[in-house]
């Protein structure tokens, strides 16, 4: 009862979208087949062709996972692993969202832990937001009907809904099925220009060489190249990359385009296994996403692709993205069809060390007297920008808040990772130099951290900046008897001129997710 | 108001002597299918039974008498009523009676004369491709109706109900977004004691989300409630307040008493059969002077609980609920005077606790 009347846990979803295991996948037409076999059992055709409810909504592939999820574990519908992704790819195509529709809400599908979740107000948020994300929504498109008859679904399989805080204090049931739904129908309705223009479009062909740039959290760069093939139903992704010092970060993926775009891998990375939540870009010439650890969502990379057949000259990582008043540093850019001519603004001094189409690494002086600020570079076409910097004036840790989660039992822990941002003074306000390496503590965040000892008991945060957290269960060393979750203040030193400057973060640390559905 | 306390106190006095001689019992379920009986003050389990079907107990209601607990069971889609000399079921009523609905029970009590069950149901009809929420509900069940009981009348009731309570008088009281009188047999409702639409001066909507029958040794309901002193500053902490909100089941007058600002979570309450202290808990254990309104004493617990309960003498405060220990205090300085664990150490998770004499 009460607020701890559990959520309904929907069992572990496993990440099926992308598995390995699976032969051959249905075509559209044996997609088709198969909803015609299994899903009108239950979900009527009207005369137009029209199934009822199906037709009604728009997903992403994870949505439509979840649905059918739901449909196997609540309602009694038996399909095998083979027909559940011949379905998702078949619904996904007929009733998907168009890649300006998925945009804004990403972060969810790429499985960070840490993203700050976008409701469209306040009201939503409290109705909504509070059990699970706002882009669980955001990511749907329904007719009014539609959402009112989600919401029936909402109050009927949990009733617990209405007397849970933020539900209590306002007359849920009557808002959301006098005016909510309604809103969801302006916000997110079920026809749109972008989506029947999407339909319409002709698919892109991602086959061939792509550039690649990518960013690890606490480790830094990477970049290198990507070749895409064909593989029966599947593409194939080949990873050339090293990392900044050179080190190697290859591998390779096996993945599925749901919906013409939304590509969905599993791979092998440097041996370890992972999976990838990318976007191929509606011109069909730039890949963007995230991939992750298969057994950590939390550690992964940012990740970009640049189709290089034909692509204009572009810079796309730099080794670094600042210079000291005063010093020499070399700086890589990377990119494509950087086999231009090398120049920059006054005052900064460039000497080209090596060039070729893909990199080009310069010897960078910033002259003594130059002023502060952003110098552009360009490589023929491509620009890039240089901050000078003299002085730190703060240090931000990014995040700000966020959270990390206990492990213990099957669960791995869920760690939290921070970067320390250097800024120097603007004219209006602080301008953002770049990530500098930093020292890094834990403290309590007040008092009541400082008395449940939480420093002790949380976890570890090593010197890149990552916490480790510390398992799980209740620990009879702790006052309460309470599990080892806590409340830390992050602290990032930076030293320039033997003056230190730091800058916090709030790290909660709290206890695993009982349910992990692939939209939180 | 000097003869209502006169008329009290003697029935205080009444209650007391002739509780003396029966002995008390804790009635507590566990999950997934346990229902305890406890002489209490031997510190000692005397009966367990296994409740056929069950999931997690959760309320408990027992009969006048004190010989049938009616349990709540099944993810709140059961109640049913176990004999406690025989452990025969001798009373069911699985509230999906109809094929094409699921129905959840958010509360249930006895009539006085133990001849009914009133139940909040919140039924969901269940169509071929999509769920209709429908209006909530009053059942109410003969408890002679046998094992595959259904309502002998039903009416329509407001959402989110939480707590139903039966007073001596035979009226139903129920507590939700606002406190309602029920007439069973019209159906009848009214608003008794606003609590969404209070208007006590300078104090914001109140929360507070009662589960936990407190009444059994002192005939008052009484359930921590949280709001804010919205004439306070926003940064005076002191604004944040807990009162106790009461309802004598004799008289069915209701009560705020304001104690103390809140630095804590406290799920339940209970008062003393003298009604001077009251006491509550939920990873503390409070006890509460309500002569002059405030936290006398203040002690940790070693864990959570969820319910506050009290002997028929007034000696002794329970905390009890989540998982199998029900730990004892002495109502006088909170010092620990022992504890029952339950055979097995079965987690009590939301189960009530009921106090009987017999
Ligand atoms: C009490 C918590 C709670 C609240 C409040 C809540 N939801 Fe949900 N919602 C859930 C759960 C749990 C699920 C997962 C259901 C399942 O198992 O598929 C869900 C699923 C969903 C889905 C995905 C269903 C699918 O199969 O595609 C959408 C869309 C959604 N909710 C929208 C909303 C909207 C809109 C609101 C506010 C009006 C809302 N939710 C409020 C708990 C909640
Ligand atoms: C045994 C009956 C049954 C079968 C078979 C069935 N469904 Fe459903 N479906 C339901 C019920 C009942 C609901 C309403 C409750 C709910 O939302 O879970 C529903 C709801 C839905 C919804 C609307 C809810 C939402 O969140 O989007 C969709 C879409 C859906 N089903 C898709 C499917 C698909 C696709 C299949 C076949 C692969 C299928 N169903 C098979 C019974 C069924």
């Amino acid at each position: 009862m009460s607020g701890k009347m559990r959520l309904f846990i929907s069992g572990i979803m496993l990440l099926a979208l992308s598995t390995l295991s699976t032969p051959a996948l249905a075509d559209s037409a044996k997609g088709k087949a198969l909803v015609n076999d299994y899903c009108t059992a239950c979900h009527a055709q009207g005369e137009n062709g029209k199934l009822a409810r199906i037709s009604d909504v728009r997903k992403t592939p994870e949505g439509w996972e979840m649905t059918i999820f739901r449909m196997q574990h609540l309602h009694g519908l038996e399909v095998d692993g083979d027909e559940r992704l011949a379905l998702i790819k078949y619904l996904s195509a007929e009733y998907g969202l168009a890649p300006s529709e998925a945009a804004p809400f990403r972060y969810v599908l790429e499985q960070r832990s840490y993203f700050v979740d976008h409701a469209p107000n306040d009201d939503l948020d409290a109705l909504c937001g509070r059990c699970h994300t706002n882009a669980r929504y955001g990511l749907q498109r329904r007719t009014e009907q539609d959402w009112l008859k989600h919401m029936h679904f909402h109050v009927g399989q949990f009733p617990s809904l209405e007397y849970q805080a933020r539900s209590r204090d306002r007359f849920w049931w009557k808002e959301v099925t006098t005016k909510t739904y309604k809103e969801l129908g302006q916000l997110y309705p079920l026809q749109t220009p972008e989506w029947d223009k999407w339909k319409a479009s002709e698919a892109n062909d991602p086959t061939g060489q792509w550039r690649v740039v990518g960013h690890r959290p606490g480790l830094g760069g990477y970049e290198g190249t990507m070749t895409i093939s064909r593989d029966g139903d599947y593409f194939k992704a080949t990873y050339n990359l090293q990392d900044l010092n050179g080190s190697p970060l290859s591998g390779d993926s096996k993945a599925v385009i749901y919906t013409g775009y939304e590509w969905r891998g599993s791979g092998l990375l440097n041996d370890t296994e992972t999976r990838e939540v990318y976007a191929i870009s509606e011109d069909g010439r730039r890949i963007t996403g995230r991939w992750y650890e298969s057994a950590h969502y939390d550690i992964g990379g940012e990740f970009q692709a640049v189709l290089i057949e034909g692509a204009e000259a572009q810079v796309l990582l730099k080794s670094s993205d600042y210079i000291r008043i005063g010093n020499s540093k070399e700086i890589t850019f990377h990119g494509v069809g950087l086999t231009g001519k090398v120049s920059t603004n006054k005052g900064l001094d460039i000497n080209v060390i090596a060039q070729n189409d893909t990199s080009v690494t310069v010897k960078i002086t910033a002259a003594k007297n130059m002023s502060p600020g952003a110098y552009k570079v360009t490589v023929g076409q491509a620009v890039a920008e240089i901050i000078v910097y003299d002085h730190i004036n703060s240090v931000q840790v990014s995040p700000a808040w966020t959270i990390a989660r206990l492990g213990g039992g099957h669960t791995p822990p869920v760690t939290a990772q921070f970067e320390a941002v250097a800024y120097m003074k603007g004219k209006d306000g602080d301008v953002k130099i770049g990530i500098m390496p930093a020292q890094w503590q834990a403290l309590a965040f007040n008092e009541e951290a400082e008395h449940m000892k939480d420093v002790d008991f949380a976890g570890q945060l090593n010197q890149q900046g990552q916490f480790m957290p510390a398992s799980a269960g209740p620990n009879p060393k702790r006052k309460y008897a309470t599990n080892n979750a806590g409340n830390l203040k992050i602290v990032a030193l930076i030293k320039e001129d033997g003056k230190e400057i730091t800058g916090k973060a709030q790290l909660i640390v709290t206890v695993q997710r009982w349910n992990k559905p692939p939209i939180r | 108001m000097k003869k209502i306390f006169i008329l009290l106190t003697l029935f205080w006095g009444l209650a007391l002597s002739s509780v003396a001689s029966a002995k008390e019992y804790m009635i507590v379920g566990a999950r997934p299918n346990k229902l305890f009986v406890i002489d209490i003050k031997a510190r000692k389990v005397e009966k367990t039974f296994t409740i056929p079907d069950s999931t997690a107990p959760q309320n408990i209601v027992m009969s006048p008498d004190g010989k049938i607990a009616y349990v709540g069971t099944n993810h709140l889609r059961s109640i049913i009523g176990i004999d406690l000399d025989s452990g025969a079921v001798v009373f069911r009523a699985d509230l999906d009676y109809k094929d094409d609905e699921r129905t959840w029970n958010y509360g249930f009590d006895i009539s006085p004369d133990g001849t009914e069950i009133y139940s909040y149901d919140i039924p969901t009809k269940i169509h071929l491709d999509r769920y209709e929420s429908l209006e909530p509900r009053l059942s109410v069940f003969k408890t002679d109706a046998g094992l595959e009981a259904t309502p002998d009348r039903s009416f329509a009731l407001p959402r989110r109900i939480h707590l139903l309570i039966t007073a001596k008088s035979g009226a139903l009281y129920a507590m939700g977004w606002d406190f309602y009188k029920i007439d069973v047999q019209t159906g009848k409702y009214e608003v008794v004691y606003p609590l969404r639409n209070w208007t006590q001066p300078n104090l914001s909507q109140p929360d507070a989300l009662a589960f936990w029958p407190s009444w059994d040794n002192n005939g008052i309901f009484s359930t921590p409630i949280s709001y804010v002193r919205t004439d306070m500053a926003e940064d005076n902490m002191e604004r944040y307040r807990t009162g106790l909100l009461t309802l004598d089941l004799d008289t069915e007058k209701f009560d705020l008493i304001d104690f103390q600002s809140a630095p804590e979570v406290l799920f339940s309450s209970v008062l003393h059969p003298d009604r001077k202290t009251a006491y509550a808990s939920y990873n503390t254990l409070i006890k509460i002077d309500l002569e002059n309104p405030h936290t006398a004493q203040r002690i940790d617990l070693d864990h959570t609980y969820y319910q506050t309960e009290i002997s028929a003498d007034g000696k002794e405060v329970y905390v009890g609920g989540t998982t199998c220990d029900i730990a004892i205090y002495n109502t006088d300085d909170l010092s620990r005077i022992g504890e029952v664990i339950l055979p097995g150490c079965p987690d009590m998770g939301a189960t009530v606790i009921r106090m009987i004499h017999k």
